[in-house]
């Protein structure tokens, strides 16, 4: 019948069995990316402008952080996080609260980095012209040139989320029953872990496929928020010349 | 506060002795220049003089390293503040000088009657609709009115240039600074901003502009300075441009003209 050399039979049904683990590690997975990604996000922007700062001391303190945090391997940080901070200080460490600060710790590294690139990447005469007209140096940043940046870091930052979903599986380790993990816990089970490994992964590129759409969605109403505020305007315009 | 200093024959702008180094190199060797109301001051001379750097100093874009800037009768540098008031200061003395840059500096994400109003309720604390009445003034004052609600990507250069010369005179500047205006611009699009700036000179706007279109020069300057090597060469009314004195400005006239 069919090419079989090993006689390995798959029994997908586990795969439907063991579902609602599937699920539950599923949403873990979500609700610690989700987190790790938006602490990320806020702690980049900081780290980023330390690192363009042109206090050199304050620039070079930004570029070891960034340096050391995307260096070090996440499992051996996630390790040292979880039992190594309880090895030295005592104190037992919440293993969601030390998965996600790992996490966070590594991208805001790399998010810096994103940033960093996004910012400069807006000419210097944007600054110039705000400033010429007497806004502050904050009200520049916050009106002229993260707007514009935003814009170019969206696409990176998509791709960032969809590895911190990947790396989540690593703090399976500490024993977070995140995706990964119930798909390990259920093999251990019922002794399939290709199906089960199998259906993790897709949900892995499912949740990957959403995101890029979601990201594109975002990109555009950055872009649209702004003509339909002109729309807006026109309109009023146009209501005020027929009221005259 | 700053000390307020006594008033230097009626100048609205002075700068006095200032020198600006970049590393090793002396862009600007000690320049004064007084600027009254009304004067229409043109800078001229070959790239890389320092004519750029004296414009910018004049708000303080480009700080000197010595030397002292006075607006309106109050000093501006050397700072005297701290660190907060300075920031104040130096938004004080931004918002009341308007500039003009040579690649127009449009902000791409906003339209043209945004890019008009951001000051206007940011600096100035407008409300929108008074910001917006403000800014088609001014638009209007440029002729495109009509344009307000297009995008700088969608406007060609020198429209982008018209709007950008009304996002500085929404603010009611006391002082026009216009860096190279043309210099970006296609040939036949350059009259038209040209033409923006000859009305507002005779309007009785204080500016001073650096160029090379010594036609206008001849056509609305009053005070001429040749920068050369980061000194005032040569100084003085439209006539230096028929007779020059000094051979470094004679040899830079027969060049461009």
């Amino acid at each position: 019948m069919s090419w079989n050399p090993t006689n390995y039979q798959f029994a997908w049904n586990v795969v439907y069995e063991y579902r609602f683990w599937l699920l539950e590690g599923t949403l873990l997975t979500l609700k610690i990316a989700a987190l790790s990604m938006a602490l990320a996000m806020v702690f980049a922007l900081p780290l980023s402008l330390l690192r363009m700062s042109r206090v050199w001391i304050l620039s070079g303190i930004a570029m070891v952080y960034i340096a050391v945090l995307r260096a070090i391997p996440l499992l051996v940080f996630i390790l040292w996080m979880y039992f190594g901070v309880t090895l030295v200080t005592g104190l037992q460490v919440d293993a969601f609260g030390a998965g996600v600060i790992c996490l966070t710790l590594q991208y805001s590294a790399w998010l810096a980095e994103i940033y960093r690139a996004g910012l400069q990447a807006i000419d210097k005469g944007q600054r110039e012209a705000a400033l010429s007209t007497g806004l502050s140096r904050s009200r520049a940043f916050a009106k002229v040139i993260w707007p514009q940046a935003w814009r170019i870091i969206i696409p990176p930052l998509a791709s960032n989320f969809i590895g911190i979903i990947k790396d989540s599986s690593l703090v399976g380790v500490i024993g977070l029953n995140e995706l990964m993990r119930q798909a390990q816990i259920a093999d251990s089970l019922s002794f399939r872990p290709f199906e089960l490994f199998t259906a993790a992964m897709l949900i892995y590129i499912a949740l990957a496929l959403i995101i890029s759409p979601l990201a594109s969605a975002v990109e555009r109403r950055a872009a649209r928020s702004l003509s339909l505020q002109t729309r807006r305007a026109t309109r009023n315009a146009r209501s005020l010349g027929a009221a005259a | 506060m700053a000390a307020d200093v006594p008033s230097t024959a009626g100048a609205l702008l002075e700068l006095n002795e200032v020198h600006k180094s970049f590393g090793h190199v002396d862009v600007i060797k000690g320049i004064t220049v007084r600027v009254r109301k009304g004067e229409h001051v043109v800078i001229f001379g070959p790239s890389g003089g320092g004519k750029s750097t004296l414009l910018r100093m004049m708000n303080l874009l480009e700080v000197p390293d010595s030397g002292t800037l006075t607006f309106e009768d109050r000093r501006y540098f050397p700072y005297t503040d701290n660190v907060v008031n300075r920031a104040r200061r130096l938004q004080e003395l931004r918002s009341r000088i308007g500039m003009v840059f040579q690649r127009f500096n449009l902000y791409p994400h906003l339209d043209a009657l945004h890019n008009v109003t951001l000051a206007l309720t940011d600096v100035k604390k407008m409300s929108r609709r008074s910001a917006r009445t403000k800014a088609e003034a001014s638009l209007a004052e440029v002729g495109l009115k009509d344009r307000m609600d297009h995008y700088p990507a969608q406007l060609s250069g020198g429209q982008q240039q018209r709007v950008a010369i009304a996002r500085a005179l929404a603010m009611d500047p006391k002082l026009m600074l216009f860096d190279e205006p043309t210099s970006a611009l296609d040939p036949e699009l350059i009259g038209e901003v040209l033409g923006v700036m000859e009305r507002l000179a005779r309007e009785g706007m204080t500016m001073v502009v650096v160029t090379h279109e010594m036609g206008f020069a001849r056509r609305v300057g009053d005070q001429l300075l040749f920068v050369s090597g980061g000194t005032i060469v040569e100084s003085g009314g439209r006539d230096i441009l028929s007779s020059p004195q000094h051979e470094r400005t004679k040899a830079f006239l027969e060049a461009v003209l």
